[in-house]
């Protein structure tokens, strides 16, 4: 009998306007589902009654249910909003070896960008040095780490457009992704000197001896900043490459599992894609509540939301919010342990964003001007400090322009009876053209350069000397026992390069090979053929592979850079 | 292009559970059509009925409606992550609207009655 009494009260209160339309403001509403209330607004009648329906299933509108359900005040106080702190991550496009002009690098330009999360290369030669260096360079972007923990799901994702929230005061992140960092280590066996000096009374034919250290065994770091990033994510260049490789995630996914994974490629969003798809299914089996039930209310708010007139502003997400908050009110009571399904399911949709956004910016975005700051400390050699203005365009679709212009200044004041000697050290330009050469199953990706280098010596090269020990790679005869610095001649060095960079299948493993020519080092004043190789690893691909997804695939080698 | 035309979707809003209803057996191609400023869009993966459907990535899918209610889970892979959109259509002679596509819902399920 009370059943049958509280039916009809129950239909009544389903049916009745929740909100008195045009008395209240409307109430805040998470940007994923006031997409889909926009919709309703502006999308013709004929396709009103469906984005309504959207509105309203669960399963039609995962993301937009999920942050419903974080944001019930009996989920808040129970912590699980604590997980949404977001960040924006991405790009990719690199240089993995050293700046020009930090010695022991094999490139004469530099480009703009370097890895996303991590990349080290070790290169062995010398382009406006005498000596040839063997050097390690550390590169990575400031957002590397983040758009790792963000894989993990040990943070999520937040999107530049984000107006949740959750991302409020969260701008920096996206300010990171402009920053990237070198660091460049001599790794030659003889970088560090060692001097002794008597200090005391010899003791027979025992002498105590002071010991001083020399070394430098960072050689040089720097620091960039994008000041210009142009964004092609429209033409039909973009959506020919997009979607090649999202075609070859799918096909190589199945051909070779286990494989691996390289940059750019569309594996980690099919992973992610994966993993949401199972995410969804709990969210949904989580938020089950009885078919009766259920249908009455849709019915209830479904004529409800049709109702609602669209001109009076704030009354669709009023009677939306109000009809919302009764259906989650039945899931809350049938199912207590929803929270913890909805919170999977936006992590799972946060890494799948943030894939997403990795995986367009790598095709789409690349960066026109770049600032970056050198810091060199050769080893027997004053210190200097270059800014360095960097270009980089694409020309055609396999060719791209690099151009470089820096000045380069001593870090300290120099002593003023050598002549010529300038705080300003020298002044360089640097201009490059690449062309890829594509990808072959022998050589992997593949591309050759060609660049030309100017550089203007406005004050001598000058050496730091120490009586009795020798530079590294540097004999001195004939010097007097209180010289301390010696220098050379200065002259302007031009210098040619052909450079080749080699892939290895589908690896990020990658073989520079250059062979340049030049009118004279910075020392020497006669033409020198110099050679120079290296070999470079970039971590991005290997921290991409922490998808939880069990097929991993080769995917098409990066472009060469 | 089916060769047999004749729309098989039909739109059901007002039910509570079925997005759509059709016939069972029909061969349904559905496509994803990208609107003016909306971004490049695919299906990412695509299942219906508990079985992957092939083809995708790619902008058409087509399957074999199966008798009662089945789910047709849709993951879409946009060029523009945070406001790409577009519409969800069949592909026959009345080209019927099924659904808007928005970033915002990346995945969603569509109950297939029939």
């Amino acid at each position: 009998m009370r059943i049958l009494l509280s039916t009809p009260i129950l239909l009544a209160a389903l049916h009745a306007p929740l909100f008195s339309q045009g008395a209240s403001p409307a109430p805040p509403v998470p940007a994923e589902c006031q997409s889909v209330l926009d919709d309703i607004r502006k999308h013709p009648p004929e396709q009103r009654n469906l984005d309504i329906a959207d509105a309203l299933k669960l399963k039609q509108s995962g993301t937009c249910f999920a942050r419903l359900i974080l944001e019930r005040p009996s989920v808040t106080s129970a912590g699980f909003t604590s997980f949404l702190n977001k960040l924006e991550a991405v790009r990719t496009d690199k240089q993995a070896g050293a700046s020009s002009g930090s010695g022991g690098g094999t490139n004469l330009a530099s480009k703009g960008t370097t890895a996303g999360v991590l990349s080290l290369a070790a290169e062995s030669g010398a382009l406006t040095e005498s000596v040839s260096q063997q050097a390690v360079t550390v590169q990575g972007s400031l957002d590397g780490p983040f758009v790792v923990l963000e894989r993990k799901n040990l943070i999520p994702y937040c999107p530049e457009s984000s107006t949740d929230l959750a991302c409020k005061n969260k701008s920096w992140y996206s300010a990171l992704r402009h920053f990237s960092y070198g660091v460049t280590f001599n790794t030659n066996q003889n970088n560090q000197t060692i001097t002794g000096s008597a200090s005391g009374q010899p003791g027979g034919t025992a002498q105590p001896v002071t010991f001083t250290a020399s070394s430098r065994q960072i050689s040089a770091w720097n620091a960039r900043y994008i000041i210009v990033n142009h964004r092609d994510d429209s033409s039909g260049d973009f959506k020919k490459s997009w979607e090649k490789l999202l075609g070859q995630a799918a096909t190589k996914a199945a051909a070779a599992p286990g494989g691996a994974s390289t940059t750019p490629s569309a594996q980690p969003v099919s992973d992610a894609a994966k993993a949401l798809v199972l995410a969804l299914q709990s969210l949904i089996a989580a938020a089950q509540i009885s078919d009766d039930d259920y249908a009455a209310w849709y019915t209830a708010a479904y004529e409800a939301m049709r109702s609602v007139d669209l001109q009076q502003k704030g009354a669709l997400e009023s009677e939306w919010k109000a009809r919302i908050d009764r259906y989650l009110d039945m899931v809350e009571k049938a199912n207590p342990k929803y929270a913890g399904a909805a919170l999977a399911y936006i992590q799972a949709v946060s890494r799948y964003d943030a894939e997403q956004r990795i995986f367009v910016e790598t095709i789409a975005s690349k960066p026109v001007l770049t600032l970056e700051y050198d810091n060199n400390r050769p080893l027997g050699q004053a210190s200097t400090s270059t800014a360095r203005l960097i270009f980089d365009k694409a020309v055609t679709k396999t060719v791209s322009l690099t151009a470089n212009g820096a000045f380069a200044l001593y870090n300290s004041t120099l002593p003023q009876n050598i002549p010529g000697v300038n705080r300003l050290r020298d002044a360089q330009f640097a201009v490059q053209v690449q062309k890829d050469l594509g990808t072959n199953s022998v050589l992997g990706a593949a591309a050759i350069a060609g660049t030309y280098y100017f550089q203007y010596q406005n004050s001598p090269a000058i050496l730091n000397v120490t009586p009795g020990t020798p530079l590294p790679g540097i004999t001195l005869t004939g010097l007097p026992a209180t010289a301390t610095q010696v220098f050379a001649a200065k002259g302007n060095l031009h210098i040619g390069q052909l450079r080749l960079v080699l892939g290895a299948g589908g690896s990020s493993v990658r073989f520079p090979l250059a062979i340049s020519y030049s009118n004279r080092t910075e020392l020497i004043a006669k033409p020198a053929w110099k050679a120079q190789l290296g070999i470079s690893y970039d971590f991005d691909s290997l921290f991409a592979r922490s998808s939880p997804a069990p097929a991993a695939s080769a995917a098409p080698a990066p472009a060469v850079k | 292009m089916p060769t047999d035309t004749k729309c098989k979707l039909q739109p059901t809003p007002e039910s509570p559970i079925c997005a759509w209803k059709a016939t069972s057996g029909a061969t349904v191609t559905i496509q994803i059509k990208e609107l003016d400023g909306g971004g490049f869009i695919d299906f990412e993966t695509a299942s219906y009925a508990g079985n992957a459907i092939p083809g995708t990535p790619g902008k058409t899918i087509s399957f074999a409606v199966a008798a009662g209610k089945n789910d047709l889970i849709l993951v879409y892979t946009f060029s523009r992550p945070d406001d790409g959109h577009g519409e969800l259509r069949e592909v026959c002679d009345q080209n019927t609207f099924l659904a808007t596509i928005r970033a915002a819902s990346k995945a969603v399920v569509f109950t297939i009655c029939a």
